[in-house]
């Protein structure tokens, strides 16, 4: 085995399950130092244009999400809030628009969820942009990176460029192409480190709310659980109503929760008229 | 078109979203969603599938008929049937 510099190094490859046989040393006597680890990891973070064909390798994702996870926990402190939202208007909204639609044209709810992440996100600038060398760069463009787990194991969230600005057909559109283009494994690597806001969403089946952990530099992810149905109090009476729990985690370094609260229940009203989306 | 043909096309396109499922060792009446583990987008993926192979309507509203693989094939047998009248 090559030598090691410390033992924090060590400490660093073990936690991150680096093969140290793999990683080139840059010590005075080719010795691995921490940061030759980390740039290890980063490589697996940011796969070269080169690697793109194969770059869809279980294992280098595996270590990119220990990396980035791993290093979202050490820095960002973290809060938690969540929201019940009545979901009900998009489901009619997409009933209706659906019923005329080819399947090629068809709407799903994620899109919405997506659209109305941005539009908050744009309306609260706090939540969408960078952290980074001590101080937080609001992103002039929201650029919705969109959590898509790969079958048999594997999470990425490429950005969907602009989702507050296009149409939901174009979102939706392009949605398609990005998971389609994900689970081939051709994602450009740009497409990893635009996103300036997170959102993921459990789908239908699995459970009710999730608590995401940041992708850094980014300081908010946002996260739609599964829809239920449930009793729901609306206009003084109690009836059964779809309803989807939606969660924030934020950087405190960058707001607070109350704003965090603010810009969690303008996704929610915003949900509310999916023909403004 | 045969039931037998029909239920080769969509073994095939639920093939194409679930390549790492033997699909002959799978229930027929079971509910493909848990079965495959595919979501929303990809189950939309697999109507598109259809309806670009065979030609088939498949309304939203349709979908829970659709949501096994016996109930796949038996629902796009009916509605062919039904064209060719």
């Amino acid at each position: 085995m090559k030598p090691v510099l410390d033992e924090m190094c060590r400490n660093l490859a073990e936690a991150q399950g680096v093969d140290l046989s793999t990683v080139t040393g840059s010590g005075s006597a080719g010795e691995i130092t921490y940061a030759d680890v980390e740039r290890h990891l980063g490589e697996a973070v940011a796969p070269p244009e080169r690697k793109r064909a194969t770059w869809l390798d279980l294992d280098a994702m595996r270590a990119a999400i220990a990396a980035a996870m791993a290093r979202s926990k050490r820095e960002i402190p973290h809060y938690y809030l969540e929201h019940q939202v009545d979901v009900m208007a998009c489901e009619q909204w997409l009933t209706q628009k659906n019923a005329t639609r080819p399947p090629d044209n068809r709407l799903l709810i994620g899109a919405l969820a997506i659209k109305a992440a941005a539009l908050a996100a744009r309306r609260f600038p706090a939540f969408n942009g960078f952290y980074r060398d001590g101080k937080f760069e609001p992103a002039s463009a929201v650029h919705a990176g969109v959590a898509i787990a790969i079958r048999s194991g594997g999470l990425v969230a490429p950005a969907l460029h602009e989702a507050d600005q296009i149409s939901i057909d174009e979102l939706m559109a392009r949605m398609r192409d990005l998971v389609q283009r994900t689970r081939a494994g051709r994602i450009r690597s740009s497409e990893l480190s635009d996103p300036t806001i997170t959102v993921t969403s459990l789908g239908e089946r699995g459970v009710e709310t999730l608590y995401g952990i940041i992708y850094p530099p980014q300081v908010a992810i946002v996260g739609f659980g599964k829809i239920v149905t449930r009793p729901w109090v609306i206009d003084g009476a109690i009836g059964p109503r779809s309803v989807v729990t939606v969660t924030l985690s934020a950087d405190h370094r960058v707001s607070d929760g109350h704003a965090g609260s603010l810009f969690l229940a303008e996704i929610g009203r915003l949900l509310q008229e999916p023909d403004e989306l | 078109m045969n039931d037998l043909d029909i239920r080769k096309v969509v073994q095939e396109e639920l093939n194409n979203i679930a390549p790492e499922v033997d699909l002959a060792t799978i229930d027929p009446a079971g509910d493909l969603r848990e079965t495959l583990d595919i979501d929303s987008m990809d189950f939309l993926n697999f109507i598109t599938a259809i309806h670009h192979r065979l030609g088939v309507e498949i309304p939203e509203l349709d979908y829970p008929k659709l949501v096994t693989l016996d109930g796949a094939v038996a629902y796009i047998a009916a509605k062919l049937g039904s064209s060719k009248t």
